[in-house]
């Protein structure tokens, strides 16, 4: 999985977990990111093109599956950043709730 | 003082008719002891304690409570100036004035005063109409704000309808797996294997935009992708409010490309719909002369046949004919009829000569 967040982004934008804690939340943030980048591209496409690249998941490597979104989805640069930086914004306005359940947690 | 004690109708409020009263209640009993002439205050007042004709009201509408039209002070208060009175032969002439001069100055200040608490209350009401104001403008301010925060969460739903939009991703993605399914159970069916393949979309896509070369603090020759693994870059040391901002930002883009998606859409159903009907309008006129075409060509066809089936007939009869029976039967008959004048001939031959023979024996 890809680490679009890591332990030391939490810290810089004031959420102080644990590192076990820091791991299953990093993972389901990661996660969560790549679900919205997948939605908006999935979004963007019609019918004949989403069939084209659920056909090319089955056989197709990463690389070849960047390349066809590249080649078909025009602003994929901007929709990945997009959701980046929505999911990192949705994080820092609930960095208080964060930490508040961590410290129930404690 | 002339002024002052001129009946003024819209003026009966309690604090002026008091000072009035309070001015009374020592002239009145005074019994017109200023004998100067020159002394225009006091001469307004008549040897009988009345108040001079100058300044009776001119009608009685307009004699408000302190006087009658006749310039005599009403009843009422001439009633509070007797029990508030004393003789005034206790009184000398300065403490007359003095007391004329305190009524004076006490309604002058009363006067002030209301004039000054009037005028602070203005200034409160002012106040605090600006206060409401300001309250009222931060209020609209709020609720636009929280109005633009609703629009914006609707327009770019995030979280209220984060799992709306991955459902939706993932149920477009399932009816393509189609019979697939059951080899995705392991994943949690069509839906389960959906949503892998949509993290997968994100992973390939985040790959190949570059940022992760960014983030690995990669410097990628192109100079679109530096820029935007600078942005990567700045946003790992962005501050909160700058993440906060940068989340707006996003929102608004996203709402952007969901808004000029839908207008594609739109545009492409419009545009499908023009060209579906020029064809339909177009085939249906050439499939109409095919069909008459075709129609034609099949009438022309039976009547080749009717034509040829005549013809045939025709011919037909006409071998029958000098092939026929009756030609046949003509011959037979011909021949009959020859062998039948042969008969003839020959019975008639036959006869002459059984007669001849006859006659000759």
């Amino acid at each position: 999985m890809q680490d679009y967040v890591t332990k030391q982004m939490l810290t810089d934008l004031g959420i102080n977990v644990s590192d076990e804690d820091a791991e299953s939340l990093l993972t389901h943030l990661n996660e969560k990111i790549e679900e919205m980048i997948g939605t908006e591209i999935t979004d963007s496409l019609d019918d004949t093109q989403l069939e084209e690249l659920v056909k090319l998941q089955d056989d197709g490597s990463d690389d070849e599956i960047g390349e066809w979104i590249a080649k078909h989805v025009p602003d994929y640069q901007e929709i990945v950043q997009d959701n980046i930086d929505i999911a990192l914004g949705e994080m820092v306005d609930k960095a208080d709730n964060i930490n508040e359940s961590v410290k129930e947690e404690e | 003082m002339s002024e002052k004690l001129s009946p003024q109708p819209e003026n009966n409020n309690e604090l002026s008719r008091n000072a009035v009263d309070r001015q009374f209640s020592d002239i009145l009993s005074y019994n017109n002891l200023d004998t100067d002439d020159s002394d225009k205050q006091l001469s307004m007042i008549d040897t009988d304690g009345r108040v001079s004709k100058e300044l009776a009201p001119a009608t009685p509408d307009a004699q408000g409570t302190l006087f009658d039209t006749e310039g005599n002070i009403t009843g009422e208060l001439q009633l509070e100036t007797k029990e508030a009175s004393k003789p005034l032969s206790e009184y000398s002439v300065d403490e007359l004035r003095a007391a004329l001069m305190d009524a004076e100055s006490r309604e002058s200040d009363t006067t002030l005063d209301q004039a000054y608490a009037e005028n602070d209350m203005r200034d409160a009401r002012a106040h605090e109409d600006t206060k409401l104001d300001e309250a009222y403008a931060e209020n609209e301010r709020f609720d636009s704000e929280n109005i633009g925060n609703t629009q914006e969460q609707v327009s770019t739903p995030e979280v209220t309808d984060y799992t709306t939009r991955i459902g939706n991703a993932t149920d477009r993605i399932s009816q393509w797996l189609g019979n697939k399914a059951e080899k995705y159970e392991a994943v949690g069916g069509a839906k389960g294997y959906a949503k892998k393949l949509l993290r997968r979309m994100g992973k390939a896509a985040y790959k190949r935009s570059g940022l992760e070369a960014g983030v690995n603090k990669t410097r990628l020759a192109a100079d679109k992708i530096n820029d935007f693994a600078d942005r990567v870059d700045e946003s790992i040391t962005n501050s909160i409010e700058n993440r906060k901002k940068n989340k707006r930002e996003a929102l608004e883009r996203r709402a952007q490309r969901a808004q000029e998606r839908r207008e594609k859409e739109v545009m492409d159903y419009v545009k499908s719909q023009h060209e579906s009907d020029a064809p339909t309008e177009k085939n249906s006129k050439e499939k109409r002369q095919e069909r008459r075409q075709k129609a034609n060509e099949r009438k022309e066809h039976r009547r080749s046949i009717n034509r040829d089936i005549r013809q045939a007939r025709i011919e037909m009869m006409q071998v029958y004919w000098d092939t026929s029976r009756v030609k046949q039967i003509g011959r037979i008959a011909s021949r009959y009829a020859r062998g039948a004048k042969g008969a003839v001939i020959g019975a008639v031959n036959g006869a002459r000569t059984g007669a001849s023979a006859e006659m000759n024996r």
